[in-house]
Parts: C-alpha cells; structure tokens; sequence
C-alpha cells in the first residue's frame, strides 16, 4: 500500500530578521495507492516544503501526515526521494549509490548487488556501473539517483522536479521510462514539476498550489488514456486549464 | 605522469651541482667554508658508515613520527566533534584561533618550564604544530559537504551516525590530507628548531655541534636530509590525497 493522507498542515519559518513566513497554509491531500500526483505552483510557493515533510526532512508546524494510516516522524524506508539536483555520491561508483540503501538496511553485500544490478538494468546503465557519478550525464546521474530511491522498494516515490535540469529530449525519455517504472512497479508517486505539460503528460491528478502562503488553489484530474498523446487535442484542452490556473498565481507571485 | 616531468627538473639541479663544484674547487674562499659538492657527499658516506647520521636521524624521525601521528589523529577527532557539533564548536574556536596564530616555537621556553628538557619537549611542539592545520583542515571539510548529499542518505535511511561514518568522513578525506601535507613538512621544521636549542640528539643537534666545529660539509649533508625527509613527507600525503580522490574528483 502507499496511500497518503495529510491534514491540516501549516508550516511556519521564522526567518533570520524575525519575520515570519507562512510556507504552507491548511493543506489537505488524500493521495491514493498507486495513484500520480504532480505538484504545481509558483517558486517558492512551498511545494518543496510539502515534499520535504513527506520524506521526513522537514516537520509541519501543526497538522498530521500519515503513510497508510500511520504517521510520518522521519525519514523512512518506505519513502523514497528523488532530487533536483542529483545529489548523488561523489566519491561512490554508480552501483555502490544504488547499493548505499540497502547498505543500510544491513542487507549483504552479494545480495545488495545483485538487486542493485536489477535497477541499473530497469533504468538502462547496468553498462556503467562501475563508473563514477562525474563520468555521467545529467540524464544518466538522475537515472542512477532514481535507481537508487527504487532499490529500497518504497512504496511512495517522492520526486523534486527531478528532470528540471535536463534538456527537453532527454527529459521526454525520463518521463516515458518514469511511467514505465510506475506501471510496472504500481508506486504512489508525488512529483513537483515546473512544467506544464510535464504534469499533463504525467500526472492522474494535478494540484496547483497557490503564491505564498502556499495553499492547494484546484485539483485538476487528468482524465486522459495512457500511454498519452503529448499532441492530442485533450491534452491541450488539459494544458489551457492549468495554464490559466497558474497563470493568475504566478502573476500574483512576481507582483 | 609525475615521472616524466622529472628529467625535466633535473637538468636545473645538475647545472646547479656542476656550478657548485666548480666555484669550490677554484678556491675563492678556503675549503673548510664552502666545500664543494664531492666533498659534502664524501662526508655524508663518512657519517653514514660511522653511524652519526642514522643514530640522529632515526631520533628526529622517531620524534617527528610520534608527535605528527598523535597531533594529527587528536586534531582529526577534535575536527570531527566540532565540524559536527555546533555548539562544541562555537565553545572551542575562540579559544583555538587565539592560540593558532602563536609561531609553535614561540611556545618553546614555555614548555621548556613546564615539561622540562626531555624526549617529550619536541614531541609536544610536534604535537601541537600538527594539531591545528589538521583541526582546521577536518573542520572545513566536513563544513563543506553539500546538504543535498547528507539529506539523500537520510531518505535512504542513514542515522546521524551512518552519516558521519559513510558520507561526511569520506567527503572530507581530500581536506584532511591536504592539512596533513602542509604540517608533515611543518613538524621537521619543528623539530630541527628544538633540537637546536634544547636537546642534545637528532640532526638539529648535529647541526649545531657542527657549527661550534666548523664542519661546514657536516652541515650541508644534514640539510640535504632534512630536504629529503620534508619531500619525502610531504609528497607521500600529496600521493595518498590523489589516490584516493582522482577516480571521482
């Protein structure tokens, strides 16, 4: 199971200067097993605080969440994450990163290997195992961080614009290996993205949050048969829905 | 690829031998003040064979080795303690950047007083010379690891400590041997400064003995030692340091 449910959650910052700032207003989200939720919202809206919170990193202020009924205190196996910026380790060749979690869980050393060896394969670098992290592409280091947050077998992915960086080809391709993934594997997966069409192409439901505070503004379902038509006429008409309700926020934002 | 450069270096030092050789032997000034290279090579076969050389060596290099090995294994752990607790750090640093600037040897007539003249007088200078580029060197280290990386551990389940022991210490190894390269030469420096004015053994020793001799050769063979040892020192932790990074750095 992966369901996730939050209620009521605030999240305040105080800030250096004294002042404080409202990262996350009254949030409420039901995420279903199984189900894709795309997370959109101007910068600095508090998308990431959210995330943040569902991987244990961070604590709401007021308000409970919970991972199939129970509630989330820290980092935690069941939840893996996926970040913007690789944050891959260095110094650890590409299938010692993929093992580090199972290095933790004390699994043995023939074992993890092995298991790690069967993500490589399902994200396409079991060629470059033994290479290291700076020898590796944008595309290729967020294939292997997206390995190395499957090996644990999590039962929520938690995903942090993790293809922002990349060039919009390869960016296409992670997306489509991404649902592969998904289909395969039936994860609950969050995901903040930028993008518009990202979330279209991806998402079942999509939440638009608004300018800070962040709030959940509307909650679009993505009623479009997989695989999807990135062209198709629906998922334009999808597109200009959210557009337009993310285009107030961000004007809102930038004011 | 170090070793090709090298012949390249040696054509300088030969030059500078073969000038060296030649103005001694034209004899400008006596012998006994500026001995030409054969001689101080021929006097350096001389101690070796009679076992001066090695005895002195082997104590500078025993105290070198003691002093360097617990100064840097004690700044490595204070390093850690204070590059991970902040409030240790914020206890100690005042304190430790006032001593830091005080030149070691400053501390010498102190420590003179205080432990006495003895085997552990150079060792503690040693010590001390060795502890704080190594403090300073752990810290910044382990102060510079990207968030980022510590928090994808934590998703993967590390604890505090697996974070230390798996990400934290392997990313600060390339600063902690950069600091243990500096004060390897630092301690020889140390050393030969003490033995001078304190104690009776080792090349210091022999240094000054020699001076009260005139044995201007008995002097140059020991600075070329302390030239070996210092690069001799200084270029193995250069060595482990790209060791242990060149594959990912």
């Amino acid at each position: 199971m992966g369901k996730v449910t939050i209620t009521n959650v605030f999240r305040m910052f105080t800030k250096e200067d004294g002042t404080i700032v409202h990262a996350l207003d009254n949030i409420n989200l039901d995420v279903q097993n199984r189900e894709f939720i795309c997370i959109i919202g101007p910068s600095g809206c508090g998308k990431t605080t959210l995330l943040r919170i569902l991987a244990g990193l961070d604590f709401p202020s007021s308000g409970t969440i919970t991972l199939d009924d129970v509630p989330i205190k820290g980092p935690g196996p069941k939840r893996g994450m996926v970040f913007q910026e690789y944050s891959l380790f260095p110094w650890r060749s590409v299938i010692d990163n993929v093992t580090f979690g199972l290095e933790i869980c004390g699994t043995n050393k023939k074992e993890a290997r092995h298991i790690a060896m069967s993500y490589l394969e399902l994200v396409g670098l079991s060629k470059f195992a033994k290479s290291y992290p700076n020898e590796l592409s944008g595309g290729m280091k967020q294939r292997v961080a997206i390995a190395r947050a499957l090996v644990n077998d999590p039962k929520v992915l938690l995903m942090d614009e993790p293809f922002g960086a990349v060039d919009a080809q390869t960016r296409n391709r992670l997306q489509q290996e991404l649902l592969k993934i998904w289909e395969r594997d039936k994860k609950t997966v969050l995901f903040i993205t930028h993008s518009v069409d990202e979330a279209v192409f991806l998402a079942d439901r999509v939440v638009v949050f608004t300018a800070r505070p962040g709030r959940i503004k509307e909650i679009f379902d993505i009623n479009l048969k997989r695989p999807r038509d990135r062209t198709s006429v629906e998922a334009n008409i999808a597109r200009e829905k959210l557009l337009s309700s993310l285009g107030t926020e961000i004007k809102k934002a930038t004011e | 690829m170090r070793i090709r450069k090298i012949p390249d270096g040696l054509i300088p030092i030969i030059i500078f031998i073969m000038i060296w050789e030649i103005t001694a032997r034209i004899q400008i000034v006596p012998d006994y003040i500026f001995p030409p290279f054969s001689g101080v090579i021929r006097e350096g076969w001389n101690l070796s064979v009679n076992g001066v050389l090695p005895e002195n060596l082997a104590s500078s290099f025993s105290r070198v080795l003691v002093g360097f090995l617990l100064g840097s294994m004690a700044g490595i752990m204070m390093g850690i303690v204070m590059g991970c607790k902040d409030i240790i750090n914020r206890s100690f640093h005042p304190v430790f950047s006032l001593l830091y600037p005080i030149p070691i040897l400053g501390w010498a007539p102190l420590m003179m007083i205080w432990v006495g003249i003895n085997e552990m007088l150079p060792v503690l200078l040693i010590f001390m010379c060795s502890f704080f580029p190594v403090l300073y060197n752990t810290i910044t280290g382990i102060k510079s690891v990207d968030s980022n990386v510590i928090k994808a551990a934590k998703t993967l389940g590390a604890s505090d400590r697996k974070i230390l022991t798996t990400i934290i210490l392997p990313l600060a190894v390339p600063n902690i041997f950069t600091g243990l390269r500096l004060e390897a030469g630092m301690a020889w420096r140390v050393v030969i400064a003490a033995e001078m004015v304190a104690i009776p053994t080792g090349i210091g020793a022999l240094l000054i003995r020699s001076e009260s001799l005139l044995r201007v050769d008995t002097i140059i063979v020991c600075l070329l030692v302390l030239c070996v040892m210092s690069l001799i020192f200084e270029q193995s932790f250069g060595y482990i340091e790209k060791r242990m990074t060149e594959q990912w750095r």
